[in-house]
């Protein structure tokens, strides 16, 4: 658990929730998140480094059942439990994770979360910590830095945001510092992450117990063929950040 | 470990006189904390339509809002916020005009502003800003008020302004299992008596009732509370109390509205209005119809064994009473906090720190003789943090 590198989020929360509407999210990410999960009816669902709580929202409206939302910012946890408590959603927002909550859930969702363990330790608990919260056979969904992103420093800048690497002769160094700069409106700060390889992730989630890997790229699942999707889209679709790692508590 | 990015990218800049209205309310919100309901926006914008605008004070980081407040001028003659009568013996210019801090009529107040590392930065600045505001208008300086005493210390740290001890709070945790919880923990007379006031209750025929707001007659409550209000000396009228509470049902307070009724036969003979919010119910208003000749302990009831059990029921883990009848709150197992203001001087006279150090010494001692046992520990800061500044 760092508290230091999910401090920095502490003023980020209203962009973060204003990021679920552009365009790189909002045609790509979050479909691509929603189609993997499939149907939520009834399901028991955490939203690990929930941020402002829009996924653990959106669930809650599809029909989930107990949704918990577990952030260790408090600036995002106000935002997240204002909103839901103006939206009347039951949804509590945690930033400690108690006993009552191990092994509890059917689904646990990680989106842009690995990316800010700052050590190897860190990643390993924080995945440990995942499945922990899972019970036998639940499902996890996280997205990490993607293995393979684009190391140039402006390639997502028309997406609103720049990934530099701290050490840009050697982007794919394992647990290296990346600087996400957020520029869609001017200059609007930004904050560190740390760039974890596939094998690095993979060794992590195994250790913590998640069984059959899967690895999903995104994609605009409104368009078929990719082609077809806006072209402002292609450049990411070719080179997203992220990427979607599915697993299965064993 | 985390190193700043690049500081001239995240400096922090501050404005006044942007309305409310214009500013986004989640934004607004995403500052507010559990404890910090009566400056939350949509509580805010409730005042402006019953009582009309005031300027904002906002302060802006490279992302957005980080720290704002809304102003008023505070009470011009004695009651619950009137300046003179908190400080009257620490020397200062407080027959002038000061700018107040935060929501009109709060007996609650904290900094709406981000957490964590950047939070002192952020009310350093909106401290600023506020000494500029007040200096362009002509005020001696700006206090916010009805502060929790360890938020104080944080706030005059960071601004250079001084912490004056000068009124309390009521609150109670609530524990799993309501008010038999509560009562467990009392001594056996205080548990009888309780009980004997929850017996006659009923046996007057009185019964109670929760309702949301959309099942309230505003009318009727602006006539209870009003009678209320005017029984202990209050001056607001009906009409007053009836913009209040539209002024709430325009800005969608009302969506945190629980009110404990009591009634007897299909009459109402009293109400008291919570908030939920957070983790916490906040009592506010209480009224009770006083034609009825009807000893019947409805205001306990109402504000006290009731909502222990409904808050149990409904998750919340703390009842909030506000700053009156202290002693009647701590009979039945309330703890009192205390409410210190920040004040500072714009002309660059600084406050007496002394001055401010013996009165907050006497006013703990106050206290102390008074609520013995029912303190919470945030007294102690009194005598072992002194004002940090001056
Ligand atoms: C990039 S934000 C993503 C928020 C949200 N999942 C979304 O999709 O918008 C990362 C969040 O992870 C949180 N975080 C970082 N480290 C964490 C940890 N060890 N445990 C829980 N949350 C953490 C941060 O506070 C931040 O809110």
């Amino acid at each position: 658990m760092n508290t230091a590198s999910s401090d920095q989020f502490n003023e980020y929360a209203s962009i973060y929730e204003d990021m679920s509407q552009w365009p790189f999210r909002k045609y790509i990410e979050i479909p691509s998140v929603f189609q993997e999960i499939g149907d939520v009816d009834g399901l028991s669902i955490l939203d690990f480094g929930c941020g402002t709580g829009m996924y653990a929202r959106w669930l809650k409206q599809r029909g989930a059942g107990q949704v918990v939302g577990y952030d260790l910012t408090e600036g995002m946890l106000n935002y997240a439990r204002r909103r839901a408590e103006k939206e009347d959603l039951d949804i509590s927002f945690v930033s400690h994770l108690g006993p009552e909550l191990i092994g509890q859930f059917d689904l646990v969702l990680g989106v842009y979360v690995l990316p800010y363990a700052t050590t190897r330790p860190e990643l390993q608990a924080m995945c440990a910590d995942m499945v922990r919260l899972m019970r036998p056979g639940g499902r996890l969904l996280t997205l990490p830095i993607h293995p393979v992103y684009d190391p140039h420093p402006n390639y997502y800048e028309p997406y609103g945001f720049r990934l530099i690497a701290e050490d840009p002769e050697n982007p794919y160094a394992d647990g290296e510092r990346v600087k996400l700069e957020l520029c869609k409106n001017g200059e609007q700060g930004g904050v560190f992450a740390w760039y974890w390889s596939a094998t690095s992730l993979e060794r992590a989630l195994e250790q913590a117990g998640l069984r059959s890997l899967k690895w999903r790229e995104l994609s605009a699942s409104a368009y078929p063929d990719a082609n077809q999707a806006p072209k402002e889209l292609h450049a990411y679709l070719q080179r997203p950040h992220s990427i979607i790692i599915e697993g299965v508590r064993g | 470990m985390v190193v700043p990015l690049r500081d001239d990218a995240r400096a922090f800049c501050s404005g006044v006189s942007e309305k409310l209205c214009e500013l986004d309310e989640h934004e607004w919100d995403a500052l507010v904390s559990d404890e910090n309901f009566y400056n939350s926006y949509r509580w805010l914008r409730a005042l402006e339509h019953a009582l009309g605008e005031t300027d904002v004070l906002t302060v802006r980081g490279p992302a957005g809002l980080v720290a704002a407040c809304t102003l008023w001028n505070g009470g011009q003659s004695p009651g619950l916020f009137y300046l003179p009568s908190f400080v009257a013996d620490i020397p200062g210019p407080w027959q002038q005009k000061f700018l107040w801090l935060g929501g009109r009529r709060n007996t609650h107040n904290g900094v709406s502003c981000i957490e964590g590392r950047r939070r002192f930065e952020a009310q350093a600045e909106l401290g600023r800003c506020a000494s500029d505001y007040a200096r362009d208008r002509g005020y001696a300086g700006f206090v916010m008020p009805y502060m929790p005493y360890s938020a104080a210390l944080k706030f005059a740290d960071a601004i250079g302004g001084t912490v004056i001890l000068h009124s309390a709070e009521a609150s109670l945790e609530v524990p799993e299992t309501g008010l038999s919880g509560v009562m467990a923990r009392w001594r056996k007379h205080a548990r009888v008596q309780s009980k004997s006031e929850i017996a006659t209750f009923r046996r007057l025929g009185s019964r109670v009732e929760w309702a949301a707001a959309v099942e309230l007659d505003d009318s009727l409550a602006a006539d209870l509370i009003t009678q209320n209000r005017s029984r202990y000396g209050g001056v607001s009228d009906h009409e007053w109390m009836q913009k209040i509470l539209a002024g709430q049902r325009t800005a969608g307070v009302s969506h945190f509205v629980n009110a404990a009724i009591s009634k007897r036969n299909d009459d109402i003979t009293a109400l008291t209005i919570f908030y939920s919010f957070g983790t916490a119910l906040h009592a506010r208003y209480f009224g009770a119809n006083y034609n009825l000749d009807l000893n019947d302990f409805r205001y306990f009831v109402l504000s006290f064994y009731e909502p222990l059990d409904y808050a149990a029921a409904n998750g919340f883990t703390k009842l909030r009473l506000s700053t009156s009848a202290l002693r009647a709150k701590v009979k039945r197992g309330a703890k009192i906090e205390p409410q210190a203001l920040v004040a500072k001087c714009v002309d660059g006279q600084p406050i007496c720190q002394h001055s401010a150090n013996q009165h907050n010494l006497r006013t703990l001692r106050q206290y102390q003789d008074e609520f013995a046992g029912h303190l919470c520990r945030d007294w102690e800061l009194v005598e072992s943090n002194p004002n940090l500044t001056s």
